[in-house]
């Protein structure tokens, strides 16, 4: 029996949207059960997206020349001058008020560009562009006038200024901008060899105009190293953003006659989608990652519009570049060829691919999100971009919950695989269609999903627009109870959840993280336990009190992510998932991991500048499966090794010593139990919201986050409750 | 040569002859027009293009046009016409001037070919009208008359993320079917 054709296109959807070639495959499988060959169908439909898109960008290029060809065929008697003859736009008229053209400075995407001095109310000299655009219906006249308004909002050291705007007379719109004179980004750059930090300050600088404009709701649509110049009038370089005249106006997309197309190799694969008319910040965040790609990594290795699906990373990019190009590009960095391709793997890479992710909802979901990860990398900070790790295997992981797909509810479903929940009722709504309480359940709970998807979405602006108290305000009216797997989902309840965390809101906190853990449930769990998702939800399902919750959380990571080779994924899962008592099924699920750390945690890898600050975490780590796992002695030795470490951390100092104080009680060393835990709680004691607050704020290391302190606090819990026992 | 009402099969309501002529008449002209203004070689913009037909023949007889729906839909199928005119006529001077049923086999890979592009998107866009008509409509609205998901999905009376996920199943599928009448063509069938 094969699926009816919109059930299909549901499948294909659904399929897509997974990350894990694994979970994909038993999907689809499990979909097409009754029908393997439109499975392998599907199967091959969906490894050729990718290049679908690319085929379709050339097609509907190949329309538009075509539809020019009709025109010129039609004998229409096409004027060489066109646009470009000042006389034939009225520009007279323009000239004669207040600006004197001068020169033409060239012409682009949207219109050509005059140079002209200006006479009134200063003297200076100005850009004006005519934008080429044909119509002058009232349609375009409204759009014109809105984009208009919001250039002239617009005021921002890193963007061209926008001086007047209006149209001829012969109704030809015009803006008038600050003229720019300097270099092109990347020009700058390597003229001037700046060092990777320099780039990456001018790169921020960048940053805050784009996101600036998208505050009020300008989308740039074309941002490239010619549209972006760097000025040194006053010895500080000062990068410029030009050329918002084809910006549409991001709440009117659609209808918005401005709409123009970008540079192709600069352009997210939305916007060189046919159309190009479903285009939203996202996809300048897109653009800002390619030129950030090429002022770290040199040049783009891959032709304009053509980027592959699996594009190299840059490191990657430079450690396969012929030597004389990698040393000239080392050379224009301050680097050797050997340092430089060190320099960009990990963070740098990270971030950039996230930037450039061809799903918009796998990148950063606005500028700032990528702006604020930059800058923790230059702060030595964890970064949100987890380097991609290992694959792993979530077919376990849906096998084992195979049954709850089978036949559950709609709502066990969503439990289960958080996205696909809409087609799973689609496909029990076909399989049982005389069902109709079932039916309406499930339209219920499509409706559920899509009034979610909303409210994410509205607070995920709120929150680019730094209007966090109204977010969060948002949130809490609108209390949901289940969310799709989403990067802007993600991002909104990792930002929401920690700021709680901050304020002691553990409940609210707690709330949103579990909703994250959700939203990250068709991302790679490997990626998960790496980053600090798991770090943040584990201890405050606790601090909330919500001990049902938090083995839930467990359990799901050991499904998700039954093995790992990886050092950091190791030490976040085993320490998190023994924050409080375990049994022994856990901890045999945890041993191998534990094992993982103990024959590493001397080796000499872990002794380098980068990876020493992991050590004296996997010893608490360590310290942590010991005791769960009664060798009292073996923990108390790890403690003992952890606080010998360099980079101590105080968190982590009260932290190994109430494990200390818990083991040397079970050890029937009261008073020795006794002292380090009174130690602890001083300590504890101390850190105080506030504390935390001022201390996170001032990016201290040694003080430790408030995830480090809260852990911290549901230790201490336990062990006040166990040194009462005698 | 697809007849008017041959194409108009699939779509729904469905339009008259006449009307097609019409709306085709009516682009023809406004693209003329904006082209002989902006100068040469600049970007025909479909969207705004049908907009402004749209305002001129509503206002010029409300009574043919039932409504924006209807409109749209018969534009969609004239500038899918207008394309796929030209582009056999330049595929078939490019042959010498004879008929040929259709351009295929090699040239879908040779990138730089318009007229295959359009070509190959039409007929396989009628086989995917049997199998998909939902998606093919949407391949209709948005590439043939450029308009935005918004647009279409405001056509359609469906959702946004319906038209999303329409459209990236039927951008996939279209490629499936040309690139297995390549493969076709290539061993000589």
């Amino acid at each position: 029996m094969s699926l009816p054709a919109d059930i299909e296109v549901a499948v294909f959807d659904a399929a897509r949207q997974m990350e894990d070639p694994d979970l994909r495959d038993a999907f689809l499988d499990w979909a097409f059960r009754d029908a393997p060959a439109d499975g392998m169908r599907m199967k091959d439909l969906l490894a050729s997206e990718n290049d679908a898109r690319v085929w379709f960008h050339e097609a509907s290029s190949s329309r538009v020349l075509l539809a020019g060809e009709i025109l010129e065929g039609d004998g229409v008697e096409l004027s060489s001058a066109g646009i470009d003859s000042i006389e034939s736009l009225g520009l007279s008229e323009l000239i004669s008020g207040k600006f004197r053209i001068l020169d033409r400075l060239g012409a682009g995407g949207g219109g050509v560009v005059f140079v002209a001095e200006q006479t009134d109310p200063v003297r200076r000299k100005v850009a004006i562009k005519l934008l080429r655009v044909g119509m002058n219906t009232e349609d375009f006249l409204a759009a014109f006038q809105r984009e208009r308004q919001a250039l002239a909002l617009m005021n921002h050291p890193n963007i061209a200024g926008i001086i007047d705007a209006g149209s001829t007379d012969t109704g030809i719109p015009y803006f008038v901008m600050e003229l720019v004179e300097g270099e092109r980004i990347t020009k700058f750059c390597d003229d001037r060899c700046e060092p990777f930090h320099q780039r990456i300050h001018l790169f921020l600088q960048v940053c805050s105009g784009i996101q600036h404009a998208h505050q009020k709701g300008l989308i740039h649509r074309d941002i490239k190293p010619s549209n972006i110049l760097v000025t040194s009038a006053d010895s500080q370089p000062l990068p410029k953003v030009i050329d918002f005249g084809i910006a549409a106006a991001s709440g009117q997309p659609a209808s918005s006659p401005l709409t123009t197309a970008g540079t192709p190799a600069y352009m997210s694969p939305e916007q060189a989608d046919s159309s190009g008319n479903d285009v939203d910040t996202r996809a300048d965040v897109f653009s800002l990652g390619v030129l950030l790609y090429e002022l770290l990594a040199g040049e783009i290795p891959w032709s304009p519009g053509r980027m592959p699906a699996s594009a190299p990373r840059p490191s990657e990019f430079l450690a396969a570049a012929p030597p004389e190009k990698l040393a000239e590009f080392a050379m224009r960095r301050q680097l050797s060829p050997a340092k430089l391709v060190a320099a960009l793997r990990g963070d740098l890479d990270a971030i950039t691919m996230m930037a450039i992710s061809t799903d918009r909802q796998q990148r950063y979901s606005t500028v700032n999100s990528l702006a604020m990860d930059l800058r923790r990398h230059l702060d030595c900070q964890p970064v949100l971009a987890h380097p991609p790790g290992a694959r792993y295997s979530a077919g376990k992981f849906f096998r084992r919950n195979r049954l709850a797909c089978l036949s559950g509810t709609a709502m066990l479903l969503a439990l289960v695989v958080g996205g696909v929940l809409v087609i799973g009722a689609l496909i029990r709504e076909h399989e049982a269609r005389r069902d109709s309480e079932t039916a309406r359940a499930t339209i219920a709970e499509m409706l559920r999903q899509s009034k979610a998807r909303e409210t994410v979405a509205q607070i995920a602006i709120l929150l680019s627009q730094d209007r966090i108290e109204e977010a969060d305000a948002l949130l809490r009216l609108n209390p949901l109870t289940g969310v799709e797997p989403s990067m802007d989902a993600t991002y909104v309840f990792r930002f929401l959840g920690e700021r709680n965390a901050l304020l002691g809101r553990w409940r609210q906190s707690a709330d949103c993280f579990l909703l994250l853990m959700q939203a990250n449930r068709l991302a790679n769990a490997q990626k998960v336990a790496e980053g600090m998702d798991l770090l943040f939800a584990a201890p405050t399902l606790l601090e909330a009190g919500d001990t049902a919750a938090y083995h839930a959380l467990c359990r799901e990571m050991l499904d998700r992510l039954p093995t790992t080779t990886d050092l950091v994924a190791a030490e976040h899962v085993v320490k998190m998932c023994l924050l409080d008592e375990a049994d022994p099924a856990i901890l045999d699920a945890l041993r191998p991991m534990a094992q993982l750390m103990r024959d590493n945690i001397d080796s000499k890898d872990l002794q380098t500048y980068s990876n020493i600050e992991t050590r004296p975490w996997m010893a608490m780590s360590l310290a942590t499966f010991d005791y769960r796992d009664s060798d009292f002695e073996k923990a108390l030795a790890w403690c003992r090794k952890c606080e010998e470490m360099p980079k101590q951390v105080l968190s982590r100092i009260a932290g190994v010593k109430i494990i200390a104080a818990m083991a040397l009680h079970r050890l029937g060393r009261h008073d020795e139990a006794k002292r380090e835990f009174e130690e602890a709680a001083r300590m504890i004691d101390a850190a105080t919201p506030k504390v935390i607050v001022k201390k996170v704020e001032s990016y201290d290391p040694s003080y430790g986050n408030w995830y480090a302190w809260a852990v911290t606090r549901v230790l201490r819990r336990e062990a006040e409750a166990l040194l009462q026992k005698p | 040569m697809i007849a008017p009402d041959q194409m108009l099969e699939t779509e729904d309501p469905p339009a008259s002859g006449d009307l097609l002529v019409m709306v085709y008449e009516e682009l023809r002209r406004l693209a003329a027009r904006q082209m002989a203004w902006q100068g040469g070689g600049q970007t025909l913009q479909p969207t705004a293009l049908v907009h402004e037909a749209w305002m001129k023949l509503a206002s010029k007889d409300e009574d043919t046009w039932k409504d924006r729906t209807h409109f749209f839909r018969t534009a969609a199928v004239a500038m899918r016409r207008i394309l796929v005119d030209r582009a056999r006529e330049k595929s078939s001077l490019k042959r010498g001037g004879g008929w040929v049923d259709l351009p295929l086999s090699g040239e879908i890979a040779a990138e730089q070919d318009p007229e295959a592009h359009i070509l190959i998107v039409d007929e396989c866009l009628a086989r995917m009208e049997k199998e998909h008509p939902d998606c093919a409509r949407v391949v209709q609205l948005k590439f043939f008359a450029g308009l935005s998901n918004e647009q279409t999905a405001g056509l359609l009376g469906s959702s946004l993320r319906t038209v999303e996920r329409q459209w990236a199943f039927a951008r996939a599928r279209l490629y499936q079917m040309i690139r297995s009448h390549e493969r076709a063509s290539s061993c000589g069938t």
